[in-house]
């Protein structure tokens, strides 16, 4: 048994080790169309640059504005605080707000929701437990649909990737920490089993050695499985009434007996950009994948 | 008239107008600005005026002091040219003299003159620099006229048998290349050091080459033929989509055609469009190439009305974005240029729920956009604005004005201030960012009770109403992940604790097992039986056959237990041949140790032996080697 462990162990370390760097892996050839690619360099998208020392002030400036009713100027200072690279979760909730506001008045812009949706799951990409968030995207993402049903169009749902879906019911350090964990368990019972010869002790030892293996094949696993895919895809959200998909010539998917699902995807929807090419991105959503042009995403900003 | 232009005129008059009547153009040119004493040179005068005005006549050139002028000579001259449809034809006169200076100086020289009707006209002043004689540049071409190749002035015109034929040009080109110094002046933008193409090609320039989005600039177009003067067909448009273009040059029916010297021949050159181009987003973008058709004598055509076609080649244009340092909130990408705002508000009186007009005039050069931030506040609202403009080119900028209509309903009473309209922009002469702001001022609203009440109504049922509840200070800030799988050591840590153990556990294992192999062959029949024979050589070799023979006894009995497991001390000697048959140890071997260990009680009992002790070591060794061989070999057979 123990060999069969110990080979297993040597396999897994070896793949693990394998796993470049981020910084290995952007310097890779294959490299860009799934990751360096995935940050496309606009302005409109927040970047990593330092923000500057009035930025502060900016996010009071919008929530004047917003307070006072003008949530176009509201949008204009949060918008810049973003292009400045400023990253807050309040003020990528406030951002919501304002295009919220907007979507509710009579000047409102096409987008506005999708907008506000992305601000919100940009909130909670920051502040992952902010349950006011999670429960106003959750609104958000319904009125899209009622007036989505409202104009005659059917809600439409992705079915997300296994692999996503799996990797992400927990966040990427607990996966870790659970590897962590059971390479703990592992070792321990390992040393227990080969040091003692009392038996309850060697007992103990085996549970530990089954308990930590499972523990860190599952959770090594989707540790290493969450980490390709923040590495290789953006997260960002749909910001136009609905986003057509195309190929990679940038014409029309055609479905044809129900393949693919989707040949659109609705306002709010959140989308994975897995590549670029030219003005289009390469975009999975749930096991939908197509290209869409750049801007009508709005990508999201990790901490 | 000439046959050529009147069966052009016949061929397109079915579908061309007569152009309208235009001015009389008159035009001055010199054939050296920097003359040496006693040296020659000429000045023209091109007089045109329109078909059916009256013809230009008894010219004058009017010459300072210490100039003297030839009689000048009149040349008649048509012309007929077609621009947007619309065929032009035009007649008057080249007058050429000859001057010569007496002495040194800067002379201006004109204008020259010429009778039309009843009015005088006169061209333009030239001024001659003359320098002592032989420090001038060498004289050419005197008595020759440029581009006309058969030597003294062209009775028909400065570049052509009919003058200057803008876009129509029945020129017969020579082909021999006139003096290059009496080439009259050219736009520096047609200067080229060498050509792209033997016969014609298309040159591309645009001017800047580094713009960020929304900042104009201008693509330039030229054509070049090297056999003769050629007009343009057959053209297809450089392709743009990433730019908002303004069309400055439509054509070049309307363009003048300029002789220009490139590496020493003359080429007939002119700029053949001009584009105001807008760049719509950021990166390196391509303009697509233009292609034209060549027609004219010595140009090849490529087909039926093709001409000879050649493609200018596609540019590529670096664009970015304006900094972000210092850029104001509302900023809009494409916001570029040199722009200012006024506004006029009207009645500045009204009764809450009424609403009053705003005219916002926005005024400049660059990209004007099409919308302008609008001031909000609750209780005033801006209605989508109707718009009207004039835009178009301002020489080679694309500038004038865009008036923004808003109606704006003011459902709140008493002295409201509506704000300021902003617009920030980017100015790309000073970069940096600039803010036009026109103030809108203050109404009196004076109070409306239905209107208030209107206004206090319940809202309908939003579902989205109070969903939101707005942050107004910033709280924690981002839980930052900690990401530890992106290092490589976390891996190595993970996978270091279980392989250790099994690292660790091999490495005692190994230990243990070299250890006990060790044990063994020390304790192995083999080694024994060495250490015995060791033994009794060195009894051997102190003479003492006691302890001689007793080793040579234990090393025997060693390897007999070695070679078949006999433990021979334990047996009765006289049964002890048959014994060491029945483990298979050969006749003679039996006999042999038989002998020896009978030897050796005799020493033990007698104390001394018919051999040497040497020998009897020597004895012992030989079948000690027989006996462990015996084993090695039985070993081998059980494996």
């Amino acid at each position: 048994m123990s060999r069969a462990l110990l080979l297993g162990l040597c396999a897994i370390a070896a793949i693990a080790m394998l796993l470049p760097a981020p910084a290995a892996r952007a310097a890779t050839p294959a490299a860009p169309a799934a990751s360096a690619s995935a940050v496309p360099a606009s302005s409109a998208l927040a970047t990593a640059s330092p923000a500057p020392p009035d930025s502060p002030a900016l996010f009071r400036q919008g929530v004047k504005a917003i307070q006072r009713g003008a949530t176009d100027e509201a949008i204009d200072d949060f918008e810049l605080l973003a292009d400045r690279g400023f990253v807050h979760p309040d003020a990528s909730f406030d951002r919501a707000v304002a295009y919220v506001d907007r979507s509710r008045s009579h000047h409102a812009h096409p987008g506005d929701l999708g907008r506000a949706a992305a601000a919100l799951e940009e909130t909670l990409l920051l502040r992952p437990g902010d349950s006011q968030a999670a429960h106003a995207l959750v609104r958000v993402r319904e009125e899209i649909a009622r007036r989505r049903s409202h104009e005659g169009d059917s809600p439409v749902t992705a079915t997300p990737s296994i692999g996503r879906a799996v990797a992400g019911l927990l966040p990427e350090d607990v996966w870790a920490l659970g590897a962590a964990l059971g390479s703990l368990l592992l070792t321990g019972g390992l040393i227990a089993r080969r040091l003692s010869r009392r038996p309850h002790v060697i007992l103990g030892g085996a549970i530990s050695v089954g308990v930590g293996t499972l523990l860190l094949a599952l959770s090594g696993g989707l540790a290493a499985a969450a980490r390709h895919f923040r590495t290789s895809s953006r997260p960002a959200v749909v910001v136009v009434d609905q986003a057509r998909l195309l190929d990679a010539q940038g014409r029309p998917i055609q479905q044809k007996n129900g393949v693919p699902e989707h040949v659109a995807v609705p306002e709010g929807a959140k989308v994975h950009i897995v590549g670029h090419q030219g003005q289009l991105a390469h975009v999975e959503w749930g096991t939908t994948h197509g290209w869409v042009p750049e801007n009508q995403l709005r990508l999201l900003v990790r901490p | 008239m000439n046959p050529a232009v009147m069966a052009a005129i016949a061929m397109l008059g079915a579908t061309a107008v007569v152009a309208p009547v235009r001015a009389m153009s008159l035009h001055t040119q010199v054939s050296a600005r920097r003359v040496g004493v006693g040296q020659s040179f000429r000045v023209q005068l091109d007089a045109m005026a329109d078909l059916g005005s009256a013809t230009p006549g008894s010219p004058r050139l009017r010459v300072p002091p210490g100039i003297s002028a030839s009689p000048p000579r009149v040349t008649t001259q048509q012309q007929v040219s077609i621009a947007n449809g619309r065929i032009q034809q035009r007649q008057g006169i080249s007058v050429t003299w000859t001057l010569r200076a007496a002495h040194s100086g800067s002379f201006r020289i004109g204008p020259p003159t010429v009778q039309v009707g009843s009015a005088r006209r006169a061209g333009q002043t030239v001024t001659v620099v003359v320098v002592p004689a032989g420090s001038a540049p060498p004289s050419a071409g005197q008595g020759s006229s440029p581009g006309w190749p058969f030597g003294g002035p062209n009775p028909f015109g400065q570049n052509s048998p009919f003058g200057s034929m803008p876009g129509f040009n029945f020129n017969f080109g020579s082909g021999d290349d006139p003096d290059l110094d009496l080439l009259p002046s050219y736009p520096d933008d047609l200067k080229m050091d060498r050509a792209l193409d033997p016969t014609a090609f298309l040159r591309a320039m645009v001017k800047p080459k580094h713009v960020v989005v929304g900042q104009q600039l201008t693509l330039d177009i030229y054509a070049y033929g090297h056999r003769a003067p050629f007009r343009e067909v057959n053209t297809s448009e450089p392709s743009r989509a990433d730019f908002l273009s303004w069309t400055i040059l439509e054509n070049s029916y309307g363009e003048r055609q300029y002789q220009v010297p490139i590496n020493g021949s003359v080429w007939y050159a002119m700029k053949i469009r001009e584009l105001a181009l807008f760049p719509i987003r950021a990166g390196t973008l391509t303009i697509g190439p233009m292609s034209m058709g060549f027609d004219g004598r010595g140009y090849p055509s490529q087909g039926q009305n093709l001409g000879l076609i050649r493609k200018s080649r596609p540019l590529q244009v670096v664009v970015g974005e304006p900094p972000l340092a210092g850029r104001p909130a509302g900023y809009h990408i494409g916001d570029v240029g040199h722009f200012a705002l006024t506004a006029h508000v009207e009645p500045r009186q009204i009764t809450q729920g009424d609403a009053v007009s705003i005219v916002v005039k926005l005024e400049g050069t660059g990209n004007l956009p099409y919308k302008l931030h609008t001031p909000e506040q609750r209780g005033v609202e801006f209605l989508e604005p109707g718009t009207v403009d004039q835009i178009a080119p301002q020489g080679a900028t694309i500038g004038g004005w865009r008036k923004f209509t808003y109606v704006v309903n003011v459902d709140r009473a008493g002295d409201v201030d509506l704000g300021s309209i902003r617009l920030p922009y980017w100015d790309p002469d000073q970069n940096a960012y600039r803010v036009a702001e026109a103030a809108l001022g203050s109404v009196q609203v004076s109070a409306n009770r239905q209107a208030e009440a209107e206004n206090t109504k319940p809202e309908d049922d939003d579902p989205l109403s109070n969903l939101l509840t707005l942050r107004s200070s910033l709280g924690a800030p981002a839980v930052k992940p900690l990401d530890v799988t992106d290092r490589p050591w976390f891996w190595a840590l993970l996978f270091a604790g279980p392989l250790g153990v099994f690292a660790i556990s091999g490495v005692v294992g190994l230990g243990r097992g070299i250890g006990a192999r060790v044990r063994a062959r020390r304790e192995a029949h083999g080694t024994l039986a060495g250490r015995a024979l060791d033994e009794a050589r060195e009894a051997a070799a102190a003479g003492d056959i006691g302890r001689t023979a007793s080793a040579a006894e234990r090393a025997v009995f060693t390897a007999i237990e070695g070679a078949s497991g006999l433990k021979a001390r334990g047996v009765l000697r006289d049964q002890l041949p048959e014994e060491l048959r029945a483990a298979g140890i050969r006749d003679q071997l039996c006999d042999g140790i038989a002998s020896l260990l009978d030897e050796c009680d005799a020493v033990r009992f007698t104390g001394s032996s018919d051999g040497s002790p040497a020998e009897l070591s020597d004895r012992a060794s030989g079948l000690v080697k027989q006996l462990l061989r015996k084993s090695r070999q039985a070993s081998r057979e059980d494996t």
